[in-house]
């Protein structure tokens, strides 16, 4: 039998400050100390029952959670602990929970254990074993409040906790999930040293497994691939002289490419010479206009002293032949007849006479010959831009004709290599090359044999500890069975028996069949009401029968571990969820009569329920078994009433009164 | 096409400039913040008017730009005044202010029933924006000590082609200051845009002192 002695943990107190969602009656926060049975947590939906219990359970575990864990499948993961940062108690406060404080006082057997750790963070803020501080940083604080459970590990403290002292909405099945089942019995009933060797080599071996199996796909599609290799041994002849045509083609296309790239590289650097002459050649061109247009200008000014801007403009563009700004024509057909018709004291507009005043001479002969001048740099200009802008529009044509020539030639070479590659493939392998594969391969078999070999090893291992844990366990057996019938008892009306077996399943994919230590039910019925039929899945029985057969085993099994003179906890959420009138009853009888159990340290039980009239809160207090005196005296001591103690949401401002009066009718004899 | 993109281009420059004080705008202000509007374009997804320059002696100059100024200004839609030709050292030239003429108006309404005249004329607001937070003795330089215009190597009249994004100089230049911002602090493309003309400011101001 193991000589483990589990300390499972019992809630005493527990103290929350500074936390916004719970402030309490007079802003002080929670602050409860349990007594022996059943303390019930009160409220309705999104009052914060869930994050109670989740505050107790975090009390023990901060944010430490298996790497991968899934209450549906809890073995399937490894053993590796993480420290999983989430926003539990920060997101539903509008101050990120900054100075929410939790101080739990747990009772580990003899041992008193005070834990208080930030709502924020989760770190442990203090600790004290039987009133004395513990000192230590976060790890060695955590391993202190693990080894006051007599536990081996971590992630065993963990798993006792989250799977079997809580029994949350989203709860861990030990009776109908064989995984989850064992390794309670693992963690309860093995060796503690060879406890935790088993579950290393319960990791070691699934990865073992994963990572042979991998390599086995790769060594298969190695093999393929070295027998497509030898099978190309011989295919000489034909492909030699292909590739040889193909490798002329490849060459003659990346020769054109090259050709074409570099008439391209050229066409485009005579385009950008081009432009550049042609805006060179405008800026020129502009200065000689200006010259000429100033000559004109201060003509024309002189002439018309009058003249708005925008005319002025019109005018000195048409004279120097620079467009017209009206209709914007470039060559606009009067030229000169303005600058004649002012000179000769004629109006250039509407061509009346004698409009010049005496003072303003004609244009100078100096002044003509000046502009006469310009106006020939400007014609020379004119003419070299003309022909540049015909360059230019050739330049970008030839640019884009050889863009398309590129385009088709790569096309056309992407093709031919492809081709050339597929031939390349077809050729029959060197001696280096096929040396190379079987090399690889031969590497590749000895890794998967030696894999193969360590695997073995370890089951080997694994099964003559799994033997010995398979032993204590059967010697167990008939206890754990007594206990089950009468828990079971209590609550459902079939009968209903444990049974103990041997069942083969794999550890790891392909691991050989190995003998796992069982317990399944047994369970009456209308058709079988006597022998009865084995129940292995969770859909052969109904929904409140499913929730407490696995609560009875629960119970069995801390009765089966427990020291004789410690008390147990178990935290349910919800449990009136799956019920129907008559086990309300029912049940609140079994939690009750499981809680008050005992002559040593008490147990506690903690049970969240909504006010919904199911009347489990009355059942779960077992009211109408107590005098007047005891229902007014000690009943409330075992409440936690979130009516009162949580931030009233939108329901409890509404209708507070409403479930205030059936809390006391819940209550009242 | 590019006639009618260059004109509206120019239509809301103009319009920019009126919004933000800078009434009328001198032709030279006019081309240089042409150019700058050509440079930073690619910062805001927008495809520049052009994006090739010859230096010049009166700094970024653009005579089909001047055309179309022209041209516009007799169609009333943009006004022009003081028309001055100067003959010095540098040769002849023309000064002339544009201002926003009476058919300016019905003409952006109509250019910003489209999805590119929205995004056109937002681009250039930005940039005249920018440009107009300067300090006034900065106003007409900035275009000078620009990255493109004022890239190494270039000299008096070198033909500056910043048609590819990775020869852009001054695009390259907006987009370093990400880099040295700290690490939560991305500026957005108008963030970009007012600190590369911030950064031209103080190399005008560098220079003068």
């Amino acid at each position: 039998m193991a000589n483990t002695v589990i300390r499972f943990p019992v809630l005493k107190r527990l103290r929350i400050s500074g936390y916004q969602l719970f402030p309490g009656t007079d802003g002080k926060g929670i602050d409860h100390s349990f007594e022996r049975g059943v303390t019930v947590v009160v409220g309705i939906n999104g009052l914060g029952k869930t994050t109670l219990l989740n505050i107790i359970l975090r009390s023990l575990l901060g944010f430490n959670e298996p790497a991968k864990f899934d209450p549906h499948d809890p073995a399937a993961g490894s053993h590796k602990m993480v420290e999983k940062e989430t926003d539990f108690f920060t997101s539903r406060t509008a101050n990120l929970a900054k100075d929410a404080q939790v101080e739990a006082e747990f009772a580990f057997g003899s041992d008193r254990l005070k834990i208080i750790r930030h709502l924020d963070t989760l770190a442990i803020e203090g600790l004290f074993l039987n009133d004395k501080p513990v000192t230590g940083d976060q790890d060695e604080l955590q391993h202190e409040i693990v080894k006051a459970s007599g536990l081996a590990t971590l992630y065993d403290f963990f798993y006792v906790v989250r799977s079997f002292t809580f029994f949350l909405e989203d709860k861990v099945s030990l009776i109908w999930n064989p995984n989850g089942q064992f390794e309670i019995f693992r963690i309860l009933f093995f060796d503690p040293t060879k406890s935790k060797e088993f579950a290393e080599l319960t990791d070691a071996i699934k990865r073992k497994d994963s990572k042979y199996r991998n390599l086995r796909v790769y060594y298969n599609k190695a093999m393929e691939e070295l027998k497509r290799t030898e099978a190309r041994t011989g295919s000489k002849s034909t492909v030699t002289e292909e590739l040889r045509l193909k490798r002329v083609d490849v060459n003659q296309l990346e020769e054109s490419d090259a050709i074409i790239r570099r008439k391209l590289e050229k066409a485009l650097l005579s385009r950008t010479t081009i432009l550049e002459q042609i805006q060179k050649t405008r800026l020129e061109l502009e200065e000689d206009s200006r010259q000429q247009e100033g000559l004109l200008d201060s003509f024309f000014s002189r002439a018309f002293p009058d003249l708005p801007a925008v005319v002025a403009n019109i005018l000195n563009h048409l004279d120097g032949n620079h467009g017209c700004l009206v209709c914007g024509t470039a060559n606009p057909k009067k030229r000169h007849k303005f600058r004649e018709l002012a000179n000769q004291g004629t109006c250039p507009f509407c061509e009346t006479n004698n409009v010049r005043t005496e003072k303003v001479g004609a244009l100078t002969a100096r002044a003509d010959g000046e502009i006469k001048q310009v106006e020939a740099r400007i014609d020379v200009k004119r003419k070299n831009l003309s022909a540049l802008e015909e360059g230019l529009k050739k330049s970008i044509e030839l640019v884009d004709a050889l863009h398309g020539e590129r385009a088709g030639n790569s096309f056309k070479l992407i093709t031919a290599q492809g081709e050339l590659e597929q031939l390349e493939a077809k050729l029959p392998p060197s001696q280096e090359e096929l040396d190379q594969k079987r090399k690889k391969l031969d590497s590749e078999g000895r890794e998967m044999k030696n894999l193969r070999l360590e695997i073995v090893k370890e089951t080997k291992r694994y099964s003559t500890l799994l033997a010995e844990g398979r032993k204590n366990i059967e010697q167990l057996a008939a206890k754990l069975t007594k206990s089950f019938e009468f828990y079971a008892g209590e609550f459902l009306a079939e009968k209903c028996k444990l049974s103990y077996r041997e069942e083969k399943r794999r550890l790891g994919e392909e691991g050989e069949l190995l003998n796992y230590p069982n317990f399944h039910i047994n369970m009456t019925s209308a058709v079988s009401p006597r022998i009865g039929t084995a129940r292995m899945e969770n859909t052969q029985v109904s929904e409140s029968q499913k929730e407490f057969v696995d609560l009875a085993f629960r119970m069995a099994l801390f009765d089966a571990v427990r020291q004789p003179k410690d008390g147990v906890m178990l935290v349910i959420e919800t449990p009136e969820a799956s019920l129907d009138t008559i086990f309300v009853k029912k049940a609140g009888d079994l939690l009750r009569k499981f809680g008050e159990d005992g002559s040593g340290e008490p147990n506690v039980i903690i049970a969240s329920c909504n006010l919904n009239g199911t009347g489990i809160v009355r059942s779960l207090l077992g009211v109408d078994t107590l005098d007047k005196k005891a229902v007014k005296e000690e009943v409330p001591k075992k409440i936690i009433n979130l009516l009162e103690l949580a931030a009233p949401n939108a329901a409890v401002r509404e209708d507070g009164k409403t479930y205030l009066a059936e809390l006391a009718a819940a209550l009242s004899k | 096409m590019l006639v009618f993109t260059t004109r509206v281009w120019l239509v809301f420059l103009v319009d920019a400039a009126y919004r933000a004080g800078l009434n009328p705008l001198s032709k030279r202000r006019v081309h240089r913040l042409v150019f700058l509007s050509n440079c930073l374009a690619p910062l805001f997804q927008a495809t520049p008017n052009t994006a090739q320059i010859v230096k010049y002696k009166h700094g970024p100059f653009y005579p089909l730009i001047q055309w179309e100024l022209d041209r516009l200004a007799t169609m009333g839609v943009l006004t022009i005044d003081n028309i001055k030709y100067t003959h010095d050292e540098k040769g002849w030239w023309v000064s002339s202010d544009y201002g926003a003429g009476q058919m300016m108006e019905p003409i952006l309404s109509h250019c910003r029933q489209s999805a590119y005249g929205q995004r056109l004329g937002e681009y250039l607001n930005e940039v005249v924006a920018g440009f107009a937070s300067l300090r006034g003795a900065a106003l007409d330089e900035v275009a000078l000590r620009d990255e493109n215009y004022n890239q190494p190597g270039a000299t008096a009249d070198s033909f500056i082609d910043f048609s590819e994004q990775e020869e852009n100089f001054s695009l390259q230049t907006a987009r370093t200051f990400r880099s040295v911002l700290p690490a939560k602090l991305v500026p957005t493309q108008k963030e970009e845009l007012f600190l590369y003309m911030r950064f031209l400011e103080a190399l005008v101001a560098r220079k003068t002192n």
